[in-house]
């Protein structure tokens, strides 16, 4: 288990009536506030995902553009709290694909 | 006059389809049906209606239902989604007693992202609620079985919210910024069967997905299908795809869990109607006339759910090994 220090923790909703994250417009708030904080410093960011569930298009509209922005080496900056079976597949299925995508458009860039 | 038949039914979807392409092929300040043959209608039917007579309203007129019998009137009446075409005070979700005696129907217009999220936590959370009657007694043994009804919440309330960013997020990627989906549910008094219908007045599938090259010939039978393959519409298809940041798994998924659920999915666009789309199971039949936008409905068994099956799912369609992502 990494010891690593989380300078931000975001809670993913603090709506009490929400426990889908469905819709990639949901996404987009949260995104920018992970985003505003991993530019403001150095510090980490942590992701509260407590009791919620979330579909694959809310996560990749998180998750999946930062990779495709910052590469596989934005997830040494973040980690996900609270994270139920299901959440956790989804968000190594978002990771694994943006990852490949991101790797292959990095390599078409290289040859072009 | 248009005439609705006693059963408004899922399974009889070209009859649906050629009723609501009636409704907005006329241009009568008034349109005119006969509803007195009305008893009850499935939600997919409810949506097409509803989507019909949102039409003619943006078109500015108005239609007339004949002989719609006083409990049926009531019953709809209560239903967001033809409240205005009934002129009755607004509301927002409500129940109602589907005209069977033995249903209940919820319904709703989504016209936003943010209303679709709502809406798919507020709809999938009442539904896992409700206990059917012949286990009412269970509960007050305490059978720890029950437990099963409460499982449906999380895999319909993302079924509901894949389905409806699907059908917004594509018909506005595709020019059709005024559209606006249609939501249904109905479960039942005895038993767990659910139906669920999302139908849109957008795109259609085909129009998504003319340029790809793996749509070919260019159908509407094969846009469908293509559809509900998994990463048909992923991000290394940008420039091809015309909303290419999807990862083309929605509408596999949405699938996968409904037959994990032994349920039975459909989906209608264009001139086409498949059911179990992209499976060995497919069976594709024409609609005449064909329907603008999309179809979805879906019925499964609440008490088939178990939990985790989103995450197996998923890991099946994952493309690489799990990364060290940190979990705390």
């Amino acid at each position: 288990m990494s010891t690593i220090a989380h300078d931000t923790t975001v809670k993913a909703s603090t709506d009490p009536s929400i426990f889908i994250l469905g819709t990639r417009s949901v996404a987009v708030p949260l995104r920018q506030r992970v985003e505003s904080a991993l530019q403001s410093g150095p510090g980490n960011v942590c992701l509260d995902f407590t009791g919620m569930t979330v579909t694959q298009s809310y996560m990749d509209e998180l998750l999946g553009v930062l990779i495709l922005r910052y590469g596989p080496a934005l997830l040494e900056r973040v980690a996900f709290k609270m994270c139920s079976e299901d959440v956790r597949a989804v968000i190594q299925f978002v990771a694994s694909a943006r990852i490949r995508d991101y790797r292959e458009l990095a390599a078409k860039s290289a040859i072009s | 006059m248009i005439h609705f038949p006693k059963l408004m039914l899922g399974d009889n979807l070209p009859s649906l389809v050629k009723i609501a392409t009636a409704l907005v092929d006329d241009y009568s300040p008034t349109v005119e049906c006969n509803a007195e043959d009305l008893i009850t209608a499935e939600p997919v039917a409810l949506c097409l209606l509803a989507a019909a007579f949102g039409q003619l309203q943006r078109r500015g007129q108005r239609a007339r239902i004949r002989g719609l019998r006083a409990q049926v009137k009531e019953n709809l009446a209560r239903l967001d989604v033809l409240r205005e075409w009934l002129r009755e005070r607004p509301e927002q979700l409500q129940s109602v007693d589907s005209g069977d005696s033995q249903s209940i129907l919820r319904a709703c217009r989504v016209a936003t992202l943010g209303e679709a999220n709502e809406l798919a936590n507020m709809l999938s959370r009442e539904i896992a609620a409700f206990v059917p009657a012949d286990d009412m007694g269970a509960i007050l043994q305490t059978d720890p079985s029950l437990y099963q009804y409460r499982v449906v919440e999380q895999p319909l309330g993302y079924i509901i919210a894949e389905l409806l960013d699907n059908s917004l997020n594509h018909a506005r990627a595709s020019g059709f910024g005024h559209a606006r989906a249609w939501v249904a549910a109905q479960y039942y008094g005895v038993g767990d069967l659910l139906r669920l219908a999302v139908v849109d007045d957008g795109c259609g599938f085909l129009e998504s997905l003319k340029h790809h090259p793996g749509v070919t010939p260019k159908t509407h039978q094969n846009a469908i299908s293509m559809a509900f393959q998994p990463f048909f519409s992923c991000k290394k298809d940008v420039g091809i795809f015309r909303d290419a940041t999807h990862q083309g798994i929605g509408l596999t998924v949405c699938r996968d869990l409904c037959l994990r659920a032994d349920g039975q999915i459909s989906a209608a666009s264009g001139t086409a109607w498949l059911s179990s789309p992209a499976t060995p199971g497919e069976i594709s039949r024409r609609l005449n006339p064909g329907y603008q936008g999309s179809v979805v409905m879906m019925t499964f068994h609440r008490r088939a759910i178990t939990p985790g099956s989103l995450g197996e799912i998923f890991r099946r369609y994952q493309p690489d090994e799990n990364l060290p992502i940190r979990f705390i």
